[in-house]
C-alpha cells in the first residue's frame, strides 16, 4: 500500500535519474479469500520497468500471471482481483487507486492494449474502418471526415491493401491476419506511449505471425513508442524485443537485455526455459520435471524450489528478491 | 499372465462421499423441496382426508373452518378434492411426459448420431406434428377415440414426443463429432454403447431441465382438455375439470369453487418450471 | 499371423477427401481438403506432415481412422485395404491403428472418470477379465510415468499434460502397430512439451510403434520424426527425410515455414524465404502451384500445374524451379549431395 515512490535506492540501473515510462513494483493481487474459502494470489510482488521507446517482452508459461499484470496495468483486474500490495506508476503518476475516469482517458490514448484473439477485440456490428474513426473522434476532439481519413490512412499503415474500401467491411470479413492487423491501426489511432500486446499472434500460424510481429515492431519504433510483449515463445521474445522479463508463479525471475539474458541465463528458470526451446537430437528434448506451483497463500520460498536442479536450503528459506547483476535483475540466492 | 486378481490390489476405491453431498445440494434449491413437497401432498394427503365424492350439507358454501377452500356446487368439500385431484393430474403429468422422453431421447439421439435420410425424416414428421396446434390436435385424436385417462396420457405423451426429439438431436449435435466419441470409437465401442455410455449422459442435464417443464405442460394440457370438456369429467377430482366446473358460478361470486384448483395449477406449473431452472443453472 | 515385420504398416495411395457443407441458402459446396496424397509408413518409423493449419492435416488422420469417409484412393493398414471396409468389419482392425488428440480435456468423456474411460480400451473386443484389464490400466499408467491412484480421478481434475500422458496410455493399451498424434504437445505448456515427447521417443524405442505425427511445431517435429511431408492446401509439396528437410530444404513453403519458425538449431542451405499473405482456400480450385500468390520465386510457368517430382536425392518436390532451376530460388551450390540417416 506504499505509494511513495521508489526512493529505497536500490534500484537504480543504468541511466540512473531517467524516470522509466513504466515502473511495477512489488505488485501483489489475490482472488477470493471468499465465500468458497479459496484464496489465490498468482501474482506474488511483480517488479518490472519498462522504459521509453523500449520493446520489453514479458515471457512466462501459461498461468505465470502475464496477462494478469497487464489488466492490472490497464486498470481492467477481472472482477474479485484486489490489489494487495504495491505500485504501478506512468511515468511518475501512480495508477493504483487512480479514479476510473482517469484510467479510461488513459487506456487508449497513452496506453494501448492488443489482445490475442483480434475478433474479440473489434465490435462485430460496426464497420472496421468505422470503430478506429471513432476511437480517434473520442481521443483526438477531430472531425468526423478527418478522423475517417486518418483511420484509412492508419489501416493503410498497417498493410492492408486497398485500405479506403475494405474499412467499410466488418471483422467477419477478415482474415486472422488482416484482423490483427485492424486490431494494431486501432491501438496505435491515438499515439499511445506504450503498446501491450498479449499473445498477439499466438492463434496464428508461424508465418503469419512473423508477418504481424514485423509490423508491430516497425511501427512501434517509428512512433516512438515503448511495446510490452506478452508471449510464451521465448523465441518471439528473441526476436523481436531488446528486453526480456521472465516470469514464475506470479514473480519476475530475471528481467535484462535480451541478449545478455538468453545468451547465459542468470536464474536457473530462465535457463531452463531456454533450454527446452533448444532441440539437441532425437528424442531428447528438455524437459522440466514437475509442474507450475498452485499460488493459494503467500509465498515462503523460492516458487522454483521444487523443479531447480540447483536448489540447496537457502533457496527455501525465504522468497529470493530481484537484485541488480550487472545490467540485469535476477531473483535467486545461487547467482 | 494367470490371473491372480489378489496380486497387488492397487485399485484405490473412490471417495463414496459423493452421493449424500449431492443430496445436500438438491435440498438447497427451494423449488425442489416445493415439488417435494407437492408430490408428498399428493402421495400421502388424501389418507388424511375424506373421500373427495362425498356430499356435504351445503352446496356452494364459502370458505370456512370447516370446508377451508368451501364446496361446491355438488356440495363436494374442495379443499378434499384438490388434493385428491395432485394424484391424477400429477400421475397424468409424470407419466405422459416420462413415455415422450423415452420415446424421443433416444430417437433424437439416434437422428443427429446418423445424420442422413434418417435424420431428415424424423425431422420433418416431428416438424408436421409441432405444426398443428397442440390443443386441436389433441381434442382430434380424443374425440376420434374416446377420452379414458389412459388415451389421455398416450395423446399428451405423443404430442410430447417431438419435443424431446429435437431438443435431444440439437444437444447431441455437437457431440457427435466430439474428440472423446471419437475415442470411444476408436477403442472399437458400437454406434449404441457409444449413445448410451457417452452421448445421452452427457446431454442428461438439458433433457431433465426439459423434462420438467414438460410435465407442467402436460398437467396444463389434461386441465386445458378437461376444460374443453373432452378430458376427465366431474365428479372426478381433477384440477382442470373442477376449474371449468366452477367458472360458471365465478359471474355469482362464488369464486372459490374455480380459483383453488386453478391456484393449484397454477403452483404446480410454476414449481415445475422453476425446477427446470434450476437444473440448468445449478452444478 | 499378418506380414510381420516386413512391408510398410500402413500405405495411402492418391487419397481424396471433400468435406460437402452447405451455406446459408442450402447451397453446396464442395471443399477439397486432402487432394491425392501418397505416403507409406514404415514400422517403428514416425512420419510427420506439417504446413499450416487448414491444409488438411487432421483430415488425413481421421480419414485414415474411418473417423470420416474417404472421398478417392486406398490406404492399406497391414496389408489390408480399409476405406471400402464396413465399419463393423474394420472395429476388430481398429487395435492396430490409434489416436492421440491434441486437447487432452476434449479427448476425455467429461463425466466419466478417467479409469473407466481406460477400461474402454483395455477391455478392447472382450477377452480381458476385469483383473487383467485392471493390472494392464495400472501398467500403463505407470509406463508414462504416473501413479495409477489418478486414474479415479476426472479429466478436469489433473493438469493438462497428466491428462495428456493419460490420454497417450490409453491408446497403447490396445497395443497399435500405427498411433496417429495430432499436434499432441500443442495444448501444452513449454516446460511440459519435452515431456512429452520424450516420452513418446521412448515409447517408440522400445515398442516399435509407427507414429504418423501431425504438428505445427517444428522443433517437436526435429525431435520425433525420420521422415517429413510438408503439406499445402491439401498437396505434399515436399517429402524428405527429417535432415533433407530441416537442413536442406527446397520447396519455398518448406523453407518459409522454417524460416518462421525461429530455429536456432540445424543450419539451413540456401537463402531465407519469407512468405507474404495468408492461406486460402480459393488456390485449390486454380491448376497451377498453389503458393502463386504467396511464393517471392512465383513467375508464369508456375500458373502450369505442379507435379511432385524427384530431385536425385530420393527427395520429392512440387515446384519447377526447384528441380530445375535451384539457383533462380535461392539454393546455392549442394543440391543433389547424397546421405542417408
Ligand atoms: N478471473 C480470475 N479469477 C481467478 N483467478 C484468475 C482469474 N484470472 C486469472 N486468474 C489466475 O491468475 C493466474 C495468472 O493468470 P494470467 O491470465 O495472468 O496468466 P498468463 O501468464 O497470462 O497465462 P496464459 O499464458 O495462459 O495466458 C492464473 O493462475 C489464473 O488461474
Ligand atoms: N468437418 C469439416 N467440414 C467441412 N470442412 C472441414 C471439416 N474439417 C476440416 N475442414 C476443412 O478442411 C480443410 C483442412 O482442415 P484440417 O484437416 O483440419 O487442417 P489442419 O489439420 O492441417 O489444420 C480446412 O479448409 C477446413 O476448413
Ligand atoms: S512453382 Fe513457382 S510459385 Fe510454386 S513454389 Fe515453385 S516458384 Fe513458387
Ligand atoms: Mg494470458
Ligand atoms: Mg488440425
Amino acid at each position: 500500500m506504499n505509494a511513495g515512490g521508489g526512493m529505497d535506492g536500490i534500484d537504480r540501473g543504468p541511466g540512473a535519474g531517467e524516470i522509466p515510462l513504466l515502473t511495477v513494483e512489488d505488485l501483489t493481487v489475490g482472488f477470493g479469500g471468499g465465500e468458497d474459502g479459496g484464496m489465490s494470489i498468482p501474482l506474488q510482488g511483480v517488479s518490472l520497468r519498462v522504459p521509453r521507446a523500449t520493446r520489453m517482452s514479458l515471457v512466462g508459461e501459461s498461468g505465470s500471471g502475464k496477462s494478469l499484470t497487464a489488466s492490472a496495468v490497464l486498470g481492467l483486474l477481472p472482477e474479485g482481483a484486489r490489489v494487495l500490495r504495491g505500485s504501478i506508476r506512468l511515468e511518475g503518476e501512480e495508477l493504483i487507486g487512480a479514479d476510473e475516469r482517469r484510467m479510461r482517458r488513459l487506456r487508449g490514448g497513452r496506453i494501448a492494449i492488443m489482445f490475442q484473439n483480434p475478433r474479440a477485440s473489434l465490435n462485430p456490428v460496426h464497420t472496421v474502418g468505422g470503430q478506429i474513426a471513432e476511437v480517434i473522434r473520442v481521443h483526438s476532439g477531430a472531425g468526423r471526415r478527418e478522423s475517417r481519413n486518418r483511420a484509412v490512412d492508419l489501416l493503410d499503415q498497417m498493410g492492408i491493401p486497398d485500405a479506403r474500401r475494405r474499412a467499410s467491411d466488418y471483422v467477419h470479413q477478415y482474415s486472422g491476419g488482416m484482423a490483427q492487423r485492424a486490431v494494431l491501426a486501432m491501438a496505435l489511432s491515438c499515439r499511445p506511449d506504450l503498446l501491450i500486446a498479449d499473445e498477439p499472434t499466438t492463434g496464428l500460424d508461424a508465418t503469419l505471425q512473423q508477418q504481424v510481429l514485423d509490423l508491430v515492431i516497425e511501427q512501434v519504433k517509428a512512433r516512438g513508442a515503448s511495446l510490452l510483449l506478452i508471449t510464451h515463445d521465448i523465441a518471439i521474445a528473441r526476436q523481436t524485443c531488446e528486453q526480456i522479463a521472465v516470469m514464475y508463479a506470479g514473480r519476475v525471475m530475471e528481467s535484462g537485455p535480451t541478449e545478455e539474458v538468453t545468451a547465459a541465463a542468470a536464474n536457473p528458470y530462465t535457463a531452463a526455459l531456454l533450454k527446452a526451446f533448444v532441440t539437441v537430437d532425437r528424442g531428447r528434448m528438455y524437459a522440466i520435471p514437475g509442474t507450475v506451483p498452485t499460488l493459494s497463500g503467500p509465498l515462503a520460498e523460492c516458487p522454483f524450489a521444487d523443479r531447480c536442479e540447483m536448489v540447496g536450503p537457502e533457496c527455501r528459506e525465504r522468497v529470493p528478491e530481484l537484485r541488480r547483476i550487472g545490467g540485469r535483475e535476477v531473483a535467486c540466492v545461487k547467482a | 499372465m494367470t490371473a491372480t486378481a489378489d496380486g497387488q490390489a492397487p485399485a484405490v476405491s473412490k471417495p463414496p462421499r459423493r452421493r449424500a453431498r449431492a443430496a445436500g445440494r438438491l435440498l438447497r434449491r427451494p423449488a425442489f423441496v416445493v415439488l417435494l413437497l407437492i408430490v408428498l401432498i399428493a402421495l400421502f394427503g388424501p389418507f388424511f382426508l375424506g373421500d373427495p365424492l362425498e356430499l356435504g350439507p351445503d352446496t356452494l358454501a364459502a370458505p370456512s373452518m370447516q370446508n377451508w377452500f368451501g364446496t361446491d356446487q355438488f356440495s363436494m368439500d374442495i379443499f378434499t378434492r384438490v388434493v385428491h385431484a395432485a394424484r391424477l393430474d400429477l400421475l397424468v403429468g409424470f407419466i405422459a411426459a416420462a413415455l415422450a422422453v423415452l420415446a424421443g431421447m433416444p430417437l433424437g439421439a439416434l437422428a443427429a448420431y446418423r445424420g442422413g435420410a434418417f435424420d431428415t425424416l424424423l425431422l420433418r414428421v416431428s416438424e408436421s406434428l409441432q405444426a398443428f396446434p397442440t390443443l386441436l390436435l389433441a381434442l382430434g385424436i380424443v374425440t376420434a377415440l374416446s377420452p379414458s385417462i389412459p388415451v389421455l396420457v398416450m395423446i399428451i405423451a405423443l404430442v410430447n414426443v417431438p419435443v424431446y426429439l429435437r431438443l435431444t438431436r440439437s444437444a447431441v449435435q455437437p457431440l457427435v463429432n466430439a474428440d472423446f466419441v471419437l475415442a470411444a470409437r476408436c477403442a472399437g465401442k458400437g454406434q449404441f454403447t457409444i449413445l448410451r455410455r457417452h452421448v445421452l449422459p452427457n446431454v442428461s442435464e438439458v433433457v431433465f431441465a426439459q423434462f420438467s417443464v414438460n410435465v407442467a405442460w402436460a398437467i396444463q394440457i389434461l386441465a386445458a382438455l378437461s376444460f374443453v370438456g373432452v378430458g376427465v369429467k366431474l365428479p372426478t377430482p381433477e384440477w382442470g375439470a373442477m376449474v371449468r366446473g366452477g367458472a360458471d358460478y365465478m359471474i355469482y361470486g362464488q369464486w372459490w369453487v374455480a380459483l383453488f384448483p386453478g391456484l393449484a395449477i397454477l403452483a404446480t406449473v410454476l414449481t415445475l418450471n422453476q425446477v427446470a431452472d434450476e437444473i440448468r443453472h445449478g452444478s | 499371423m499378418r506380414e510381420g515385420m516386413n512391408g510398410p504398416v500402413l500405405e495411402v495411395g492418391e487419397l481424396v477427401k471433400d468435406y460437402v457443407t452447405r451455406d446459408a441458402k442450402l447451397r453446396q459446396r464442395v471443399a477439397r481438403a486432402v487432394d491425392g496424397i501418397s505416403f507409406a509408413v514404415q514400422p517403428g518409423e514416425t512420419f510427420a506432415i506439417v504446413g499450416e493449419s487448414g491444409s488438411g492435416k487432421s483430415t488425413v488422420g481421421r480419414v485414415l481412422l474411418k473417423l470420416t469417409d474417404a472421398t478417392e484412393g486406398n490406404v492399406h493398414l497391414l496389408g489390408e485395404e480399409i476405406l471400402g471396409m464396413p465399419e463393423r468389419r474394420f472395429r476388430a482392425l481398429r487395435r492396430h491403428i490409434q489416436m492421440v488428440f491434441q486437447d487432452p480435456l476434449a479427448a476425455f468423456d467429461p463425466r466419466a472418470t478417467i479409469r473407466s474411460s481406460l477400461r474402454e480400451f483395455a477391455g478392447f473386443g472382450g477377452g480381458r477379465s476385469r483383473a487383467e484389464q485392471n493390472r494392464a490400466i495400472d501398467q500403463a499408467i505407470r509406463d508414462v510415468g504416473l501413479p495409477p491412484e489418478i486414474s479415479w480421478r476426472r479429466p478436469s481434475q489433473v493438469s493438462g499434460g497428466q491428462l495428456q500422458r493419460l490420454s497417450i496410455a490409453r491408446s497403447l493399451l490396445v497395443k497399435p502397430q500405427l498411433l496417429f498424434l495430432d499436434e499432441p504437445t500443442s495444448s501444452l505448456d513449454v516446460s511440459i512439451r519435452g515431456q512429452i515427447v520424450n516420452l513418446l521417443v521412448e515409447i517408440q524405442d522400445r515398442e516399435g510403434i509407427a507414429y504418423l505425427l501431425v504438428a505445427h511445431d517444428l522443433r517437436v517435429v526435429y525431435v520425433m520424426a525420420h521422415r517429413v511431408a510438408v503439406m499445402y492446401l491439401g498437396q505434399f509439396v515436399e517429402i524428405g527425410t527429417r535432415d533433407q528437410i530441416y537442413e536442406r530444404a527446397r520447396h519455398p513453403y518448406t523453407r518459409g515455414l522454417l524460416e518462421a519458425a525461429l530455429l536456432d538449431e540445424p543450419a539451413r542451405a540456401g537463402d531465407p524465404v519469407r512468405l507474404t499473405g495468408e492461406i486460402s482456400e480459393e488456390q485449390v480450385r486454380k491448376p497451377g502451384c498453389r503458393l502463386t500468390p504467396r511464393c517471392p520465386f512465383a513467375e508464369a510457368r508456375c500458373d502450369e500445374p505442379q507435379q511432385l517430382r524427384p530431385t536425385g536425392d530420393g527427395r520429392l518436390v512440387r515446384c519447377w524451379k526447384a528441380v530445375e532451376v535451384p539457383v533462380s530460388i535461392g539454393l546455392h551450390g549442394s543440391g543433389s549431395s547424397s546421405e542417408g540417416r
